[in-house]
């Protein structure tokens, strides 16, 4: 090989450089070593002081485990479970399933609205910052607690959960659409607007098109996310697999508990699936239209 | 000495170089011409170890050209966003340097010094620390050659890498290819769309059409009237 195996060339301008260079990546390193250290003892401090205790744990261990084995993971014992509460479990999934689908459905068109005035790219300063600062709040609320909030509107039952299900779409959903709008090309959109066309005209014809895809993706990742949410909000009342939940966990029927699990665990997996299909479909849509 | 002999490549019924033969010799900086989908790219990738002949033989002095043998430098940059100059230049390193030093960003004092000596070849003195996205095009082209020379190739190849370049900027980074060659005795290899560019630094001009050469000449032997031939309807 040729001479330019090694640093073997003397170059007091490359040695200089170099020595430079070393010096700054010594200081970088130091700082990132001593901030994975503090990050570390921050950590250790904040368990502590909520009183983790890994010894304590370790020494309870057969409280889990005797659950877990004796009563959770027994196959026969639970297919009898299942096969007692079909009813009741398939008639519960499927609610969870319809608040989920009645929730998504009813938040999204206010999501649009507000996620497309949420984008600065869109908007006046005064209106993205006050929606996105609508939006913000609107996320800042747990859906349990507006499930709490709508079983005093509309009693205990599924519209509870619906509605809890529509506010938190349109506050994450809007959030979403309004970042992934910020993301698009301005120069169609520019194009646009510089036949004369008003606001409204231009964002439907050069920005929408540009992120309908996305937001069609992100529409079904939120009905995943949503049949994951109504599964529990029965917790509080409002509706779905939640119920028979709680009432199984109360009785310390540890066995229906996990009857109830594996059900929420094969309505996920099942929406999860679809919504892949539906999303595939889409994508080689595109490819065809192309 | 860099031979190729009888090299074809085929996509489905296809052929995208056709039992192509030549011989490039060291120190030499040859340019590559012909129109779009005349076999250049598929050539290169070919002598990259990118993707593997259908049949055919590649050698440089005597041992069959391993992948670790050819350094490609892309059409534009392909650079990694996010890191500096150096750590740029490093990846020509990978193959050699243990995967934990790129995973925690400890790479041995010796191999930065080097790299710091590539990118003053490639004309970035004061570079290293840079960000790449913040550099010009030509700059980042610069610093694919400076990868590129790292990896301490026997052939150094190019894929159109000026074509997004303005004329001035294309030709000192087709400069900086043809000192890089002279300087390290390697076997370089350059493909073109603007020939123009080249003539005051092609040793050698090859011209493919259908995978095949119509051109394999020292440029002294060439004229303008040789290159327009090769991309004349034919």
């Amino acid at each position: 090989m040729g001479s330019h195996e090694q640093g073997d060339t003397e170059s007091p301008s490359v040695d200089r450089e170099f020595r430079r260079h070393q010096h700054r990546w010594r200081r970088r390193f130091a700082i990132r070593i001593a901030a994975v250290i503090a990050l570390a003892v921050g950590v250790g401090v904040t368990a502590r002081w909520l009183g983790f205790d890994l010894a304590y744990l370790y020494a309870h261990r057969e409280n889990l485990w005797s659950v877990l084995i004796e009563e959770m993971v027994a196959p026969r014992a639970l297919w009898a479970q299942l096969q007692g509460d079909a009813g009741l479990l398939v008639s519960a999934a499927a609610e969870t399933l319809a608040i989920a689908a009645v929730g998504t459905a009813v938040g999204l068109p206010a999501a649009l609205l507000l996620g497309t005035l949420a984008a600065s790219n869109v908007t006046p300063r005064p209106v993205h910052t006050s929606v996105r600062l609508l939006l913000g709040g609107v996320r800042a609320v747990p859906s349990m607690v507006y499930a709490l909030l709508f079983v005093i509107l509309a009693g205990l039952g599924p519209v509870a959960g619906a509605l809890a299900i529509a506010v938190g779409t349109v506050g994450d959903l809007g959030r979403l659409f309004a970042d992934e709008m910020e993301e698009i090309d301005e120069r169609p959109v520019e194009a646009v607007a510089s036949t004369g066309a008003g606001a409204t005209a231009t964002t439907a014809a050069a920005r929408l098109p540009q992120v309908t895809t996305a937001y069609i993706a992100w529409t079904l990742f939120y009905l995943e996310i949503n049949a994951r949410k109504s599964s529990v909000l029965g917790i509080v009342g409002a509706g779905g697999l939640g119920f028979p939940l709680i009432m199984a966990f109360r009785a310390r029927n540890y066995t229906r508990v996990m009857a109830v699990i594996v059900v929420v665990l094969v309505l996920i997996v099942g929406v999860e699936t679809a919504a892949n299909r539906l999303r595939g479909r889409l994508k080689s849509d595109r490819r065809v239209d192309r | 000495m860099l031979e190729i002999e009888s090299l074809t490549r085929r996509y489905g019924d296809e052929l995208a170089v056709d039992g192509l033969s030549t011989r490039l010799a060291r120190g030499e900086l040859t340019v590559l011409i012909g129109r779009s989908g005349a076999g250049k790219t598929t050539l290169l990738r070919c002598l990259d170890r990118l993707e593997s002949p259908d049949a055919g033989t590649i050698s440089v002095d005597d041992a069959s050209l391993a992948a670790t043998d050819a350094a490609l430098v892309f059409q534009s940059g392909a650079l990694v966003d996010g890191k500096s100059a150096l750590e740029n230049v490093l990846d020509g390193a990978l193959d050699r340097e243990p995967a934990w030093r790129e995973l925690v960003g400890w790479h041995s004092a010796s191999e930065k010094r080097v790299a710091v000596e590539r990118l003053h070849d490639v004309g970035l003195a004061g570079y290293a620390d840079r960000p790449v996205e913040a550099l010009s095009g030509g700059q980042q082209q610069r610093v694919g050659i400076a990868r590129a020379l790292h990896q301490r190739p026997d052939v150094l190849l190019a894929d159109e890498p000026v074509a997004s370049l303005d004329p001035e900027t294309g030709r000192s980074v087709l400069a900086v290819l043809s000192r890089a060659v002279r300087e390290h005795d390697l076997i370089g290899l350059v493909s073109l769309h603007q020939p123009g560019l080249a003539t005051s630094v092609a040793d050698h001009y090859l011209g493919m059409e259908h995978g095949g050469l119509v051109l394999d000449r020292p440029a002294a032997d060439v004229d303008s009237g040789d290159i327009e031939e090769v991309y004349a309807d034919g």
